[in-house]
């Protein structure tokens, strides 16, 4: 047989959008959504605070919210960036004060200074070390990075969740990833 | 750099972030691009604790939501696959909803005996500021007459236990206060109350200016978000052990609850207690505002303390959340009934309504006893907490257990975000708490895993079997029955065929939950400016008439079969179909009858039937029919291989199908909802049928049941069509539909945003605690349920 076939996308076991119908009243539904959401909500939440145990309370926090939730799932988006869409409100909740301009203006002034690729992958780049990166690259990049990267949505569902288009999806996680790689360096500098 | 080399770039990275482009398959690639690539592969590889995983999915059974269904949630629940045809049953449920079912049905009787779920304590031992419930809830007298359709519970029946309260008239006003800062000092001070004598460390929270600080001494630990906003545990290394032995009565659980917080002086405000009966050693302390309980956004009442008994009588954790009000001023209020007309009003603003049933299984964790003096191993990912003072040293845990060593060097050395191995010996102190004494550590080998599977034992052997293969369990508890269906926590040592586990939870069976629905609130109006309360709207739509009769009525039947739980099956039918002058009864009906046999064979396709409405229910008519006919003989959903695009027809944006042969199609969901942008770049899999008779554009109609995202797939050989089958579901065991709801208590409440999480913000909107009216009860299957209405006149709304 020539047929490629990705069992994983071609047959699903049941939609994410029927799940979440049935979670209304069904509690195996919302687990089999929580089992298959559960990494890119955390891999999210990682990648923004780079630590575990926020990380896991703010993944705790996403899924109640969404089980709380659940009924006020519309259907006319994914299930996937309603649910990043929660896990963003929450990361909003902890993080209001992050961002600040002095640190954004101190970054932007420091030369380019970026290693190879190989030299990031072989200094073995810590999470705390990119959650702090990504901190200093400017917040619509670094939130539309963090969506397709960490959180596994498309431009189409990061679009929806940040109210751009695809285009600009893309392009943003283009410049933020350029952005995230200058920060890492600096602060790869920092820490020699 | 043009900007179309820049989208080129954009588009480049983009995919390669995703996943979806190699780095191979690049003629050159830039530095980025090779970031890029090594970003995606590093995220790839990151894995979160899978005893957190297992144990958030156990509280969230416990906790999870049976809302009844929004009207927001169901207006708008378009899609084009198995899920729209869902949606669009369950939007011709609100659609065709009518104003006559607000107006109260003649009396019924109610058939059920009322279950008692939760208890209450209402006269807590009153502390000198405590304050019993208020003279309002629990009204006894003569049952109201009536019976009551909601808009919020859909089919259901709502009856009286109880009058309404003619009292109060009016209601206090709060404002919610953020809590104090947390410092090192009122965090060790919080920690002396309870009796922690230990040391101070900080809680890493990257990019926030607000620290977090726990407090412990290595056995004993309290998380605080602020200073009365904590997470105690007097004994970290038991706090995933649970077990259901002999587990103290619900009043000594209350005793022990409640002189521990006197003891530690914690009750210093008012309150009542409350238990659950299906979760055993729960106490829960409800904080009361003027006399009244505290309701927190879209959750039943929230208690200000949860602490959990142990099976022993001891404490296993407290959570403290007390909140701060300031009054702000006494304001008019509607009178109860007044507020329960409102709530028959359907897409009336200032209503919520929330379901709830609590699981009747509980989950029950083990913890391996580890011997004192032996060497061995552990995995897990180590926890390190840094000192918040100047001149203590760094605290490491693994699996809850301290870690005895250099802590300096074991600071720098392991990394919290990866798995180690450690290896050394477990001491143990005066009071038998363990400590681990280190040798050595290093990534560990191997992955944690949260293995399912069925206990069994053999010659004192304990095992797991699990995916047909039958795992070592060594120091399996005695206490862990054989045949019980658990989760094993650990890692998998295959060549000993062994596992080297931390911890074993029973898997419970799920049942339960609570949600909400309801049209929202107002924002508060307290300086009257003058604002227009909207009046919601009423689209009725004619119905047919019991007795009616329709001949050849053609529509598309949704078969549904429900499986219940002794393995026999029942069919519902739906018939989705188009308001014409033929039929003016909204767009859907119920089919009944011996006429039906064998509809299941024409799932989705389009037939006519014959029959007459026998029954109106909630605004859905129900037609028992005689015979139905296909109306295209031989027609089949088929399954199609092609690529999709959005174009505009006749000024309409709609999806364009392109099958493998050339053909194209409109698809009728665009045709009928706007329809999302596709991606161009990758087949599609649709399912449907093409009506010979209709064109859009000239081009024909394809009536799409299914789309998928075909992803690498070049023929449909192996492919099995989905949509021709009726879905089969399993018949919740707590559905809710066609109970009866008693109201058994009208009170008026408070209701206040959870802050709990929030961080003090000056700039935030007041968040004020609000009075509203509350009706709750339970339904006849044994779910407690409430309507909540505003309780503020209309004129301090907006």
């Amino acid at each position: 047989m020539s047929t490629l076939l990705n069992t994983q996308t071609i047959s699903p076991p049941m939609d994410d959008e029927i799940l979440a119908n049935r979670a209304i009243d069904d509690p195996s539904a919302f687990s089999e959504l929580y089992r298959r959401h559960f990494d890119r909500v955390y891999r999210y939440h990682i990648a923004h605070t780079g630590s575990v145990s926020d990380a896991q309370d703010l993944t705790a926090q996403t899924f109640i919210a969404a089980l709380e939730g659940i009924s006020s799932f519309r259907g006319d988006g994914s299930f996937c960036a309603w649910l990043l869409g929660i896990a963003r409100k929450k990361l909003a909740q902890h993080y209001r004060s992050r961002h600040s301009e002095t640190s954004l203006e101190q970054a932007d002034n420091i030369p380019d200074q970026s290693p190879s690729p190989e030299e990031m992958t072989q200094q073995n780049i810590k999470l705390s070390q990119i959650a702090r990166a990504l901190h200093l690259v400017k917040a619509e990049r670094a939130e539309a990075l963090e969506l397709c990267l960490f959180g596994d949505l498309t431009a189409a569902e990061a679009g929806q969740i940040l109210g751009k288009s695809e285009a600009a999806i893309k392009m943003l996680v283009s410049r933020g990833l350029k952005d995230l790689r200058q920060k890492c360096a600096i602060i790869l500098q920092e820490e020699k | 750099m043009t900007p179309n080399s820049n989208e080129h770039e954009a588009e480049i990275i983009y995919r390669i972030i995703r996943g979806e482009l190699n780095l191979d398959s690049l003629s050159s690639s830039s530095d980025d691009a090779e970031f890029a690539a090594a970003l995606r592969q590093n995220v790839q590889k990151i894995q979160a604790d899978p005893i957190f995983q297992a144990d958030l999915e156990n509280r969230l059974r416990r906790i999870s939501p049976k809302p009844q269904k929004s009207v927001p949630q169901i207006f708008s629940g378009v899609m084009k696959n198995l899920a729209w045809v869902a949606a669009v049953i369950a939007i011709i449920v609100i659609v065709s909803w009518s104003i006559r079912n607000l107006l109260p049905h003649p009396p019924v009787a109610a058939t059920a005996p009322v279950v008692i779920m939760m208890t209450e304590t209402p006269t807590a031992t009153p502390t000198p500021e405590s304050l019993t419930l208020s003279s309002t809830p629990g009204v006894e007298g003569t049952p109201l007459p009536g019976e009551y359709s909601s808009p919020l519970f859909l089919d259901n029946k709502i009856l009286f236990k109880v009058e309404f309260p003619t009292s109060p008239t009016e209601a206090k006003v709060y404002v919610q206060n953020f809590d104090e800062a947390l410092t090192l000092e009122n965090g060790l001070a919080m920690a002396a109350q309870l009796g922690i004598n230990g040391k101070i460390y900080n809680i890493e929270k990257t990019g926030q200016q607000l620290t977090n600080y726990t407090v412990t001494d290595g056995i004993s630990r309290i998380l605080f978000y602020s200073p009365h906003h904590f997470y105690y545990v007097p004994n970290y290394q038991k706090v995933m052990e649970a077990s259901k032995q002999d587990t103290p009565t619900t009043d000594e659980q209350i005793s022990i609850a409640e002189s521990f917080l006197k003891e530690h002086g914690l009750l210093d405000f008012p309150y009542s207690i409350q238990t659950d009966d299906s979760i055993p050693g729960l106490v829960k302390f409800m904080q009361l505002l003027d006399g009244r309980s505290i309701h927190y956004g879209s959750t039943f009442i929230y208690p200000v303390i949860t602490m959990e008994i142990s099976s022993q009588g001891e404490i296993r954790s407290l959570n403290y959340d007390l909140l701060h009000f300031s009054e702000i001023g006494t304001y008019p209020i509607i009178s109860a009934e007044e507020a329960w007309q409102k709530s028959l009003v359907n897409g009336a603003k200032g209503i919520e309504a929330n379901s709830f049933s609590l699981s009747t299984e509980t989950n029950e964790s083990w913890l391996r006893e580890y011997p004192v003096g032996q060497r061995l191993e552990l995995f897990g990912y180590p926890e390190i907490l840094q000192p918040a003072e100047a001149g203590d040293a760094p605290l490491i845990f693994i699996n809850n257990y301290p870690i005895v060593g250099n802590q300096q060097e074991l600071a720098q050395s392991l990394d919290p975000s990866q798995i180690m191995q450690v290896w050394g010996q477990f001491q143990a102190d005066d009071k038998g708490n363990l400590f681990f004494q280190i040798e050595g550590w290093q990534p560990s080998p191997f992955q944690l895993q949260s293995l399912e599977g069925i206990i069994q034992r053999q010659d004192d052997q304990g095992y797991l079997l699990a995916d047909d293969k039958q795992w070592i369990i060594p120091d399996l508890p005695d206490s862990i029955p054989e045949g019980l269906k658990v989760y094993v926590n650990g890692v998998k040592l295959e060549n000993k065929n062994e596992l080297e586990w931390s911890s074993i939870t029973t898997v419970a069976s799920g049942g339960g939950g609570g949600g909400g629905g309801g049209f929202g609130f107002f924002e508060l109006n307290l300086d009257r400016l003058p604002t227009p309360v909207p009046v919601p709207t009423e689209t009725p739509y004619p119905l047919p008439q019991i007795g009616e009769r329709f001949d050849g009525l053609q529509g598309n039947p949704y078969v549904t079969f429900f499986k219940n739980a002794d393995g026999s099956t029942q069919m519902k039918v739906n018939m989705n179909i188009k308001p014409t002058d033929k039929w003016p009864g909204g767009i859907s009906l119920n089919l009944i009858g011996d006429g039906l046999a064998g509809i299941e064979a024409y799932h989705q396709l389009p037939v006519r039937i014959w029959g007459s409405i026998t029954s109106i229910e909630q605004s859905i008519p129900t037609m028992t029919v005689e015979r139905y006919e296909p109306v295209y003989p031989g027609m089949k959903s088929q399954a199609w291989l092609g690529t999709l695009e959005s174009i505009t027809l006749v000024d309409k944006p709609v999806l364009l199908f392109t099958d493998q042969s050339g053909s194209k199609y409109v698809l009728n969901t665009s045709l009928e909802a706007e329809a999302k942008t596709p991606p161009t770049d990758v087949p599609f899999i649709v399912e449907g049928v093409i009506y010979p008779d209709q064109t859009y554009a000239n081009y024909p109609v394809m009536h799409d049941f299914l789309m998928l995202e075909a992803q690498g797939m070049e023929n449909l050989v192996d492919y099995k069509p989905q949509s021709s089958n009726p879905i089969t579901l399993d018949a919740s065991p707590t559905d809710t539909t066609g109970q009866i709801l008693t109201v058994e208590n009208i009170e008026l409440v408070y209701y206040a945003d959870d802050m709990r999480f929030a961080l003090p913000d000056n700039s935030m909107p007041l968040s004020y605690a609000q009075p509203v009216w509350r009706f709750y009860g339970h339904s006849n299957n044994g779910d407690l349920f409430e309507i909540l209405v505003q309780a503020l006149s209309d004129e301090y709304l907006q």
